[in-house]
């Protein structure tokens, strides 16, 4: 049975690598003491964290010493912007994630949303000494152009969401601090890195004493899972263009379907997210009737969050909230089963358009 | 033509819309919802469905909406 379920909810976390699962085993045999410790075995947890910070160093094209691993990714986005202070202005897309928004507006009660048009791309705007952007929108997958940012704005400091770049493209974003997630290349969804990219990044950074740095960091056996799997994923870089072309190919045969409204742009977004909306239905429906035929998605929006209130991402880009399903391809996708899904997803339209008593208005 | 969608969850106003469209004659409608997504929602279904979307009034416990309504 589980052999022929389809994942392809991967934002939401996917499979890890082989190579990651293993290293995990082997790390937790090495490494259980904290590493604060004098004795052999704290020493042995220090190393491997700092042998982990290496390879994601050269996996990053980065210096190690560039790198914060951090536990859990609201405090990512906490520590990321952590170095703004109340006095400045920040500007914020307005279709950044919750934790991020949460975040900026701790430090920065007067936060300016930045409005996007209606395929997710950031409208001009005044300048401001803080922008918070991202590097593609998990949720629709757009992709700003960011180094067209920078030159807009060459003074500002560019915080930026890549947390669903780092692991698919090939080298890191423009941004002086940059956030990123290993589940993004296959690893464990809790352990983050905060990576700074520039002097004016590294002076944001908070200047945190062993205590505190120990307090918000990953267990050192899921950052050594982390950075196994990073490694392995920079040997694997075709998978990437396999993902787009696939997604290219499922947009294009998704927006032939009578009534559905997709998302983002079509050429410039992240290689592996696809987002649209079905006219009529309800995302939690679809998703339940797809997971019956073995296909997992990712519901999006309205009806689902407890409050009633829609997807802020497809509020502000002016899209249909209902009825909204993504699709995000995990990094081994099987594209024969990618194949089966426009075939499910029909009948699946089809099937409860037709039970709901929509299917001819 | 009136449709008063008040405490109906998305996406129904906009199937009731729907239907009205297909049922009726009628060229302006002008509906009430108190769904948070519905503010969104009719707009895109009038995109969609190449009808204008002339305005939204704000009341106290809903909106009122009203389309313009373009037959072929």
């Amino acid at each position: 049975m589980t052999d022929s379920r389809c994942y392809l909810d991967a934002v939401s976390g996917q499979p890890w690598q082989a190579a990651a699962i293993d290293s995990l085993a082997a790390g937790a045999r090495l490494s259980f003491a904290a590493g604060s410790g004098v004795h052999f075995e704290a020493a042995t947890s220090r190393n491997l964290v700092a042998e982990s910070l290496n390879s994601l160093a050269v996996s990053l094209g980065t210096q190690a010493s560039d790198i914060i691993a951090v536990h859990g990714l609201g405090n990512a986005c906490r520590i990321a912007v952590s170095g703004v202070t109340a006095h400045e202005q920040v500007a914020i897309s307005s279709i950044s994630r919750q934790g991020m928004l949460q975040a900026a507006k701790a430090v920065a009660p007067e936060l300016k949303p930045m409005s996007v048009d209606g395929e997710g791309f950031l409208e001009r705007f005044e300048s401001a000494d803080v922008l918070i952007v991202q590097a593609g929108n998990p949720e629709v997958g757009t992709l700003d152009d960011l180094s067209t940012l920078r030159a807009q704005h060459p003074k500002a400091l560019m915080v930026v969401d890549a947390t669903e770049w780092v692991g698919r493209m090939p080298s890191l974003p423009d941004g002086d601090i940059v956030i990123a997630r290993a589940s993004s290349w296959a690893g464990p969804s809790s352990v983050c890195f905060i990576i700074t990219n520039s002097s004016l990044g590294r002076e944001r950074m908070p200047s945190m004493n062993k205590r505190q740095r120990s307090m918000i960091a990953p267990d050192p056996v899921l950052l050594v899972a982390a950075a196994t799997a990073l490694e392995n994923q920079r040997t694997n870089a075709h998978a990437n263009s396999n993902a787009f072309s696939t997604i290219a190919q499922l947009r294009q045969e998704i927006s032939e379907i009578n009534d559905v409204d997709v998302h983002g742009h079509e050429t410039s977004r992240l290689p592996h997210v696809l987002s649209f909306s079905v006219l009529h239905l309800d995302s939690e429906a679809l998703a339940s009737e797809l997971d019956r035929r073995g296909f997992s998605v990712g519901s999006g929006s309205a009806c689902l969050s407890d409050d009633g209130q829609p997807s802020h991402v497809l509020a502000a880009m002016k899209r249909l909230t209902h009825g909204n399903v993504r699709v995000s391809l995990p990094l081994d996708f099987d594209v024969n089963n990618v194949n089966r899904f426009i075939g499910a997803l029909r009948e699946t339209i089809d099937h409860l358009r037709t039970s709901t008593g929509v299917q001819n208005v | 033509m009136h449709i008063d969608a008040r405490g109906l969850k998305c996406p129904q106003p906009v199937i009731e819309l729907s239907k009205a469209v297909k049922d009726s004659s009628a060229t302006v409608i002008t509906i009430d919802v108190d769904d948070p997504a519905a503010r969104v929602d009719i707009p895109a279904w009038c995109r969609m469905r190449n009808h204008h979307h002339v305005s939204v009034e704000n009341f106290a416990q809903y909106e009122k909406h009203t389309i313009e309504i373009k037959r072929n």
